[in-house]
Parts: C-alpha cells; sequence; structure tokens
C-alpha cells in the first residue's frame, strides 16, 4: 500500500509567557519528536491519557497549528512547508472530526449552511448543486433532509456527531483526522457513530487517525495503534498485537487499567503510582521512569531509542531500555 | 437479598421530578431498591435515566425549588428520609451518609485551603472535638486516601492538585465521619484510565475496612463489573433491571441491558467489524413514551408494551426484570 502520510521529528512546543514584558518562562512540550507514516486507506489509532499530545499531534498534522520542528508529507508535497494561501486548496483533502459536538457546530447557522459552506469556501458547483450535495450527505451519514432547515441544538449530541461527520466528508478528502470522535456520546449512541465511521471508510476509501483516550474503541477501529506519553510516541505496532504483546510497561498498565467484565479474571492489574509528570520539565532520560515498575540505573539517564522489536516481518516499534530483555 | 435485618437503606416505589413552566416532568419513576450492610450497588444507565437524581434524592439534594420529591419512601434506620425537617437531614449528611460527585474541580471550594475543608466536616458533625484533634483527623484522612506530604498538601488550594489528587480529597471529606452509606457519582469520569485505577482500588480498600455499603453510580459497565456486588440497570427514570453482577454479564435479560452490553466494543471481537447497536435514542424527559418507555428502540416490543409499564418480575434468584417479554 501506498504512504499517504509522512510525520518527520515533528515538535510542537507552546511557549509560557511571564512577566510585563512577556518573556518565554518556558516551554510545554506537547509533541516531542515525533515520528511515523500512515498508509492510503489504514487507520492508525492514536492512545494517551489527558495531555500526553495527542490532539495536539492531530492538530499540528493538520497544519493548524504551525510545527516548531520536523516536517509533514502529505501524499507527495511537504504541507508543513507550505505558504497559507497554497495550503487553503489543498486543505480539502485532509479534514478533522471534534470531539465535542456541542462546540465545533456554529449555532447561528442552520445545518445546510454548515454543510454548504465547505463549498462555497472552495468555489465548488453553483448553488443549486450545492443543495443537491448536502441533501446527499445528510442521507449518507444517516439524517433527515428536512434536517436542512434546523439548527444544531436542535439535534441530540449524537446526530449533531453525525453533521460533523458530514462535514467532514463534503469535499471527498483522503483523510480524517477524528479527535475522541465518540467520547462525549451515551454508550448506546456511541456504536452507532463507529458504525457510520467504518461504512465510510469502507465506501469512501478513507485514511483515519483516530485519537481517543478509550483502549477499547481504539482497538476495534485501528489497523495500527500508537501510544503516546508525554508528548513522545513509546510503542506503535498492529492493533492485535499491541495488545496482546505490549512490550512498554506503560503500554501494558495502560491495557490493564481498563475497567472490564472478564470471566477470566487472570489479568494482573499493574496500578501506576503517581501522576504524569508536567511536559514543561519532563524527567531526565526515558520520560516514564519516574513511574515505570521496572526502570533501571540507565533509564534515569538516557532516553530510549524507537526501536523495531518484532520477531517477523510486521513492525512493532518501542522505546524502552528493558524491552526484549 | 431481600431478606434480614442487614439491610440499611430502603427505597420503596420512589417518585422524583423537575417543575418546569408550571409542568411536573418524572425523572425517576417508581424506583424500589435495597442497600445492604457492606454491600456495593452499582446503578448503571445513560446519561438522563435518572440515576443521578436518585442518589441526589437520597442525599436530599435535589435542587431547590424545581426538584420535587413526589411519592414513595427513602427508609433509612427506620426514618423516611423524606419526611426529615432540614435540620435533622444536615445531621444525616456528611455524617451517616457521604456523597462524592464527578468533577472534583466544582465540588470543592476553589478559595478555601484543602485541610479546612476537611475538619470543615469535624466542625459541623463532631463539634466536641478540639481544634487540634481535628488537625490530627485531619491529617490521618489525608494519608489514608493516599496523598503524599499531608502536612503540606493540607496548606494547598484545590487548584494546585491534580484532578485524580482532588478526587482523593473529595473522598477524605465524605469518609471524615466514617459514614455507613457512601454515594459516588461517577467518581472517575473525569478521570484518565490509570487514575481511575488507582482511585477504584482505594475505594474497594477503604471499604474494607469499614464495612461501609457504597452506592456507585456509572454510565461505564467495566467499572461496575470491577466494583459492585449488585447492579440496578436504569432506562429513562424507571427500573430495567436488577441482578448479581456476573449474572448480569452473563444472562442479561432485559432487551435494553444486552443491547448496551452488545454495542461495547471488545476485545475478544473482530476488529473492524460492525457493532451491534440500539437503534434511535434515549427519548427527552418532556416526551416519554406510554408504556414502557423503551418500546420504540426495542426489537421485541410487542402491544402490551404500549399499554402499561412493565411490573418488576423475578425470573430467577435475585434476578428481576422489568419486561412484558417475561411477564411483567
Amino acid at each position: 500500500m501506498e504512504t499517504i502520510l509522512k510525520v518527520e521529528n515533528l515538535k510542537k512546543f507552546f511557549p509560557i509567557k511571564k512577566g510585563v514584558f512577556r518573556t518565554t518562562a518556558g516551554r510545554v512540550h506537547a509533541v516531542d519528536d515525533v515520528s511515523f507514516t500512515v498508509k492510503k486507506g489504514e487507520t492508525l489509532g492514536i492512545v494517551g491519557e489527558t495531555g500526553c499530545g495527542k490532539t495536539t499531534l492531530g492538530r499540528t498534522i493538520l497544519q493548524l497549528y504551525k510545527p516548531t520542528h520536523g516536517t509533514v508529507r502529505f501524499e507527495d508535497r511537504i504541507i508543513s512547508d507550505m505558504k497559507r494561501r497554497e495550503l487553503l486548496p489543498y486543505r480539502r483533502n485532509f479534514q478533522m472530526i471534534f470531539q465535542d459536538p456541542f462546540e465545533s457546530l456554529n449555532s447561528m447557522h442552520t445545518v445546510g449552511y454548515i454543510l454548504e459552506e465547505p463549498f462555497i469556501i472552495h468555489k465548488i458547483d453553483n448553488k443549486q448543486q450545492r443543495i443537491k450535495n448536502v441533501k446527499s450527505l445528510l442521507d449518507r451519514v444517516g439524517l433527515q433532509k428536512n434536517a436542512m432547515e434546523k439548527y444544531p441544538h436542535e439535534f441530540s449530541g449524537g446526530q449533531r456527531q453525525r453533521i460533523g461527520i458530514a462535514r467532514s466528508i463534503a469535499l471527498n478528502p483522503k483523510m480524517i483526522v477524528c479527535d475522541e470522535p465518540v467520547s462525549a456520546l451515551d454508550v448506546s449512541i456511541q456504536s452507532q457513530i463507529l458504525n457510520l465511521l467504518m461504512d465510510l471508510q469502507n465506501d469512501l476509501d478513507l485514511t483515519y487517525i483516530f485519537i481517543s483516550h478509550d483502549l477499547t474503541v481504539v482497538r476495534h477501529v485501528s489497523d495500527r495503534v500508537a501510544v503516546m506519553y508525554l508528548g513522545r510516541i513509546v510503542e506503535m505496532a498492529g492493533a492485535d498485537e499491541i495488545y496482546t504483546k505490549p512490550l512498554h510497561p506503560y503500554t501494558k498498565a495502560l491495557i490493564s487499567a481498563i475497567p472490564r467484565h472478564s470471566t477470566a479474571s487472570n489479568i494482573e492489574r499493574i496500578i501506576l503510582k503517581g501522576n504524569v509528570p508536567s511536559p514543561v520539565n519532563p524527567p531526565s532520560g526515558c520520560y516514564f521512569h519516574p513511574r515505570c515498575p521496572i526502570a533501571q540505573e540507565i533509564c534515569r539517564e538516557k532516553y530510549p531509542e524507537f526501536k523495531n522489536y518484532s520477531l517477523n516481518q510486521s513492525e512493532h516499534m518501542t522505546s524502552c531500555h528493558m524491552a526484549g530483555k | 437479598m431481600d431478606s434480614g435485618k442487614d439491610i440499611i437503606l430502603k427505597v420503596k416505589n420512589f417518585s422524583a421530578g423537575f417543575m418546569k413552566d408550571g409542568e411536573v416532568y418524572s425523572a425517576v419513576d417508581r424506583i424500589s431498591f435495597n442497600l445492604k450492610k457492606g454491600e456495593t450497588l452499582g446503578i448503571v444507565g445513560e446519561s438522563g435515566c435518572g440515576k443521578s437524581v436518585t442518589a441526589l434524592s437520597i442525599m436530599r439534594l435535589l435542587p431547590v425549588p424545581s426538584g420535587k420529591y413526589m411519592s414513595g419512601e427513602i427508609i433509612y434506620n427506620d426514618r423516611n428520609l423524606l419526611d426529615l425537617s432540614p435540620e435533622e437531614m444536615r445531621l444525616i449528611r456528611g455524617d451517616s451518609i457521604a456523597m462524592i460527585f464527578q468533577e472534583p474541580m466544582t465540588a470543592l471550594n476553589p478559595v478555601k485551603k484543602i485541610g479546612k475543608q476537611i475538619s470543615e466536616v469535624f466542625e459541623i458533625h463532631r463539634s466536641s472535638l478540639s481544634r487540634r484533634e481535628m488537625e490530627r483527623e485531619t491529617l490521618s484522612l489525608l494519608e489514608k486516601v493516599g496523598i503524599s506530604d499531608p502536612e503540606q498538601r493540607m496548606n494547598e488550594y484545590p487548584h494546585q492538585l491534580s484532578g485524580g489528587m482532588r478526587q482523593r480529597v473529595m473522598i477524605a471529606i465524605a469518609l471524615a465521619c466514617k459514614p455507613s452509606i457512601l454515594i459516588a457519582d461517577e467518581p472517575t469520569t473525569a478521570l484518565d484510565v490509570t487514575i481511575q485505577a488507582q482511585i477504584l482500588d482505594l475505594i474497594k480498600e477503604l471499604q474494607r475496612e469499614s464495612g461501609m455499603s457504597v452506592i456507585f453510580i456509572t454510565h461505564d459497565l467495566g467499572v461496575i463489573s470491577q466494583l459492585c456486588d449488585n447492579v440496578i440497570v436504569m432506562y429513562a427514570g424507571r427500573m430495567a433491571e436488577k441482578a448479581p453482577v456476573d449474572e448480569l454479564f452473563k444472562n442479561p435479560l432485559h432487551p435494553y441491558t444486552a443491547g448496551l452490553l452488545d454495542s461495547i466494543p471488545k476485545f475478544e471481537y473482530k476488529r473492524k467489524t460492525r457493532l451491534k447497536s440500539i437503534e434511535g435514542m434515549v427519548p427527552s424527559i418532556t416526551d416519554y413514551p406510554e408504556g414502557c418507555r423503551f418500546r420504540n428502540r426495542c426489537t421485541f416490543a410487542f402491544e402490551p408494551c404500549a399499554l402499561n409499564h412493565p411490573e418488576e418480575t423475578e425470573v430467577s434468584e435475585n434476578h428481576r426484570v422489568n419486561c412484558y417479554k417475561y411477564g411483567g
């Protein structure tokens, strides 16, 4: 399969301004040296806890934030180097679905206008054709045509997320970054939206980057999964592989902490001590070492290299000094 | 599970609702359950199912003036909590029945030091203690809930603590007077999985030590399965099913429970396959359908469902369901 997205050494730091002269007092290392590729038609899941940088990563890939360092290549173009005016027409190729369907839709506009807007911005089709497009979009995501005249507040959370999805697929994008698309929804609605996303992927040959803190949801929709901790990817492998044979102690703890009903209650729960350290001053050496149950001397000194530990042809990358030992 | 005198709390045919534009909308409709000493009872359901209203009603904390206690009884220590005067209720609240809330940032007072917020409980319920004793108790509570450097933390404000730490402080406040019932309303929903695991562990351990009963309210069936002895499934303000936790997961009877369990992605499922789902959405409180409130989304619905709300049927020992499929 061909590569659609290549991210190399991507960094995004946010300055912390202090004092009267707004001098930079420090920097939040939100995304800290991340590299990976995404193949056409696959879903890459990104999991991690609050503040691990998964949302910033998604937004930096889409150039909603200018990266501090590194490159983002989409198909054969380096989009991180593009000027704003150059980027704008290109944006139709990569879209985003947001977490909060209550905040990501403009409450002053009708759903019809919200869905027509992408066509207006990109100067596509005439009014009549645009209305036709909107109708077919609504149909595509399972909403009635009369939704056009209504406003976002007239819909439930699940329906609003359908509107957000319709907007994101309006211009036939090739890739969509889904940022916690079902986290704000009720359990019985979540599976409806996940099914819709999977159907659309099949029908429209979409590539997804699926960001979530919910490990079970990510496993279900992803081909490969990357685990983030304090701005870095600590492990990345095929979805089945990473859940059955995790290598990094953080991944192991994360998977064991998922509350679930299991008839075989033999899963050993690893309960991590303490909290995630601040991304302003990440710990020395391996960022995970202060909470790691198997940390050694070397973990305090040196950040482990991100290497392939796979025993077969597939890739199983992790950065841990103790991996494979 | 309903016999014997080890029942500590009895909710009988209880209904509550909210006033809006001169009309009362029922949020909780004729629910009944018993809580035993030392039991952990889970109440699970989606937003708007009435699980939080149930919890708040036991504490008599429904918003004033819109909240209405409509009928039924909540019996604690042979007294109906709904009949108590506000003063009498205040003596119970925080002392023998305590509650922790979902969002520890909004539940804690942002301008009061942590230590002060804990000792406040002693000032109200244990006023015979001296200032020194209160401080000592506060310190030992903070230690008990796993907060490091309690002496220093006592003098900090909520914003200086992380989400997990704040929830630990909330738990410390709730446990200050060694309550016999702890009501936990989505206490880990705002927390990350690894922190959630810490807090669930803490609640379990504290319960083992003190033998208190816990009512645990959540939308997360995984959390329920890990923590609870018995579960009540609620839908649109009514009870759908009530069973011991393993029984509920192995043998869900109500079509809603079964649908809910099926719709959650599981590790055993093949990846990227369509998930089962419950069609439609939860009806809003202002337009509940007549009869069974789940019938519009139910694949088993037949004529009787439209007429009346199904009564509770005991299908097997301790396993009760409100559904015409099983008699009703």
